[in-house]
Order: structure tokens, then sequence, then C-alpha cells
């Protein structure tokens, strides 16, 4: 009777500290992600301009570009000649020697390629250095492809006579963004 | 007289308790026995938030921290931590480990696990089948308080993903022998 009831308790005592720590072989977590707008822009560098043709045919040259978009409400890409042409002599967006000169721009933007819809800029928009100007805008919930969707921005440089000859470069930045 | 029966009865009962105590006199045992086996538990101790920092379309990252008990067999034990996709992405339209929108999408992680741990190398996780976390070798004891490990997550960022919150659940389970 002794031995059963000694047996019994600590029968128990063992139940009761597995009991204890009875932490279980399993266990789970929640990953949590919220997926908002974003854009990001690759442009292409070093466009040349030419030209081509007739003499004092305007200088022409393409500019290539990757985009990736996520949108909720709409998005937008911009451009604006941040550094004008230099050295000085040669064309100018800010200062143009002769009235009229001009560099304006066409766009081709491909729609994104998993859903929404893109508008591209009409031919002959003027790049300014004042403000920046539409290249492409987007709708709501706008989605480009994993790697990106592409666009051209093809450039019209006014041929000045006036103009000195030289070699003249100028820098154009390009931005993106999404909401 | 009287007296005398007192004394008589005194000397009877004092008689009576040496035969007594002669008589019950023992020494009982018990044997007491115990199989320490081997065994395994696990605390996970947060969830995790994901999120993209710095340049856009960067990986979502974040990570969670895990407590791990484990006692492996002494001979020829050994154990192991391992992970699945228990509940996919949800709602549809955003990331996803079984069907993402692009081939090359993934949820991995690198998970760090104190010893007697070995944490194993960077893997992509799957809804199918589990992947390793950690193993261990035979005789590997946890600390009582158990030892500590975490998993570093990285999620593809998919211009494709539908804008919204997403959830998923992942479960690790401890095995020992």
């Amino acid at each position: 009777m002794q031995t059963s009831t000694i047996r019994t308790a600590l029968t128990l005592a063992l139940v009761c500290a597995g009991l204890a720590h009875a932490q279980s072989t399993t266990g789970s977590t929640t990953l949590a992600v919220t997926v908002g707008p974003e854009a990001s822009l690759t442009v292409g560098n070093g466009t040349v301009l030419s030209s081509v043709g007739t003499s004092f045919a305007s200088y022409s040259g393409t500019t290539n570009l990757t985009y990736r978009i996520r949108t909720i409400i709409s998005g937008m890409i911009t451009l604006q000649v941040t550094t004008d042409f230099s050295p000085q002599g040669g064309p100018s967006v800010a200062a143009p020697p002769t009235p009229g000169d001009t560099l304006t721009y066409a766009c081709a933007v491909s729609t994104p390629g998993a859903n929404g819809s893109v508008t591209a800029c009409t031919a002959g928009t003027q790049a300014s250095s004042g403000t920046a100007t539409g290249v492409a805008t987007f709708g709501p919930d706008a989605r480009s492809l994993t790697n990106g969707n592409t666009g051209t921005v093809n450039w019209t440089l006014s041929n000045d006579p006036a103009y000195k000859a030289g070699a003249y470069s100028a820098t154009v930045t390009f931005t993106i963004s999404a909401s | 007289m009287y007296s005398t029966i007192k004394k008589a009865s005194l000397g009877l009962f004092f008689a009576g308790a040496i035969a007594f105590a002669q008589v019950g006199t023992t020494a009982p045992t018990a044997t007491v026995s115990v199989t320490v086996a081997a065994e395994a538990a696990l605390v996970i101790n947060s969830n995790v938030t994901l999120t993209s920092v710095g340049t856009n379309f960067a990986d979502y990252t974040g990570n969670n921290t895990f407590t791990y008990f484990i006692r492996t067999g002494a001979a020829s034990g050994t154990g192991s931590i391992v992970a699945k996709v228990t509940s996919d992405f949800s709602p549809a339209g955003g990331p996803s480990v079984a069907s993402p929108v692009t081939a090359s999408d993934t949820l991995k992680y690198t998970a760090t696990v104190a010893a007697p741990g070995t944490a194993a190398a960077q893997q992509t996780i799957s809804t199918a089948s589990t992947t390793s976390v950690a193993s261990f070798g035979s005789d590997a004891h946890s600390v009582k308080a158990g030892n500590s490990g975490s998993t570093a997550w990285v999620l593809s960022n998919d211009p494709l993903y539908q804008t919204g919150s997403y959830t998923a659940t992942v479960t690790y389970t401890i095995s020992a022998s």
C-alpha cells in the first residue's frame, strides 16, 4: 500500500512535470507586407543628337528609358533640363540665341505590361530648364512588368546658324512618381 | 495492591511496546526511475512585418525570432527545425509563394541559431514541402530557458503586385530523436 502510494505520487509528479514544460513542437508566425505605390526609372545615358539630311536640318536623337511602376491612383514621368547646354555660344534651352530655337521632344511609352494605362506626351513638347514637362502619365492600378516596360523620348533641337561650331552637352533629369 | 497492579500494568505496556517495535521495524524502499528521452519544443516570439527600405522596388525584408528547446539522443540522435508556408499570402493579387506572378519572385530566409544548432544556408520557402532552418547533432542540449534563433526574410518586390496589404502564415516544426 505504501509502495503504491509512493508510485502514484511519483507518477503524478512526472505527469505534472511533463505538463509544465509541454511547449509545442510547432509554432507559427504571420508575415505581413503592405504593397504600396512605387516607381523607378532607368534612362539611357549619352544621347547624341545629330543633323541628318539637308543642311541645317534639326538635330535629333533618341533617349531610351525603362520604367517600373505600381500605382493606386496615378503616376507620371517628367523631364527637365537641369543643366543647360554648355559651353556658351551654342544651343541653349534657357537663353537661345534666336527666339524660336527650341529643344522639343516626342514620347513613345509602352503600356504597363501587367495592368493599367499610360498616356505619352505629344510630339513637339518643349523641354524647359525652368519647369518639368510631361513624358507620360499613368492611370490607376498601373503595373509594369517585373523587369519594367520601355519608352523613348525622341529629341529635336533647332539647328541655328548662329550656333558657334563646337560640341555642347546638356543634362536632362527624368523623374518618375506614383501615388 | 493498587500500586502493584499499576506497576505490573506499566511493565506490560512497556514490554508490549518493545515487542511491537521489534516486530514493526522496517526500512521501506522505492525504486525511482525515469527515462530522459530526446525532446524538442519551439516558441515563436514574434510576427513579421516586411518592409521595403531604400531604393524603389527594393525587396521587402523583415526578421522574427524564436526560442528552441532541444535534447537529442546521446549516441546517434539528431534534431531539426524546418519551416513551411502553411497559408499563402492573401488576398490574391499580391505576392504568392505557391503561384508567384513572376516565376522568379520568391520568399527567402536566412536563419541564425545559437549553438548547439547549425543554421541552414539561405532557403527559398515553399508551400509544398518543408525547408531547413537548423539542424542538431547527437547529444545536443539547449539551456533550460531555451536558445535563441531568428529568421531574416526577403520577399521579392514585383511591380506586378497589386497595391494592398497581404499576410501569410509560416509554420515552424522542431523535432529530436
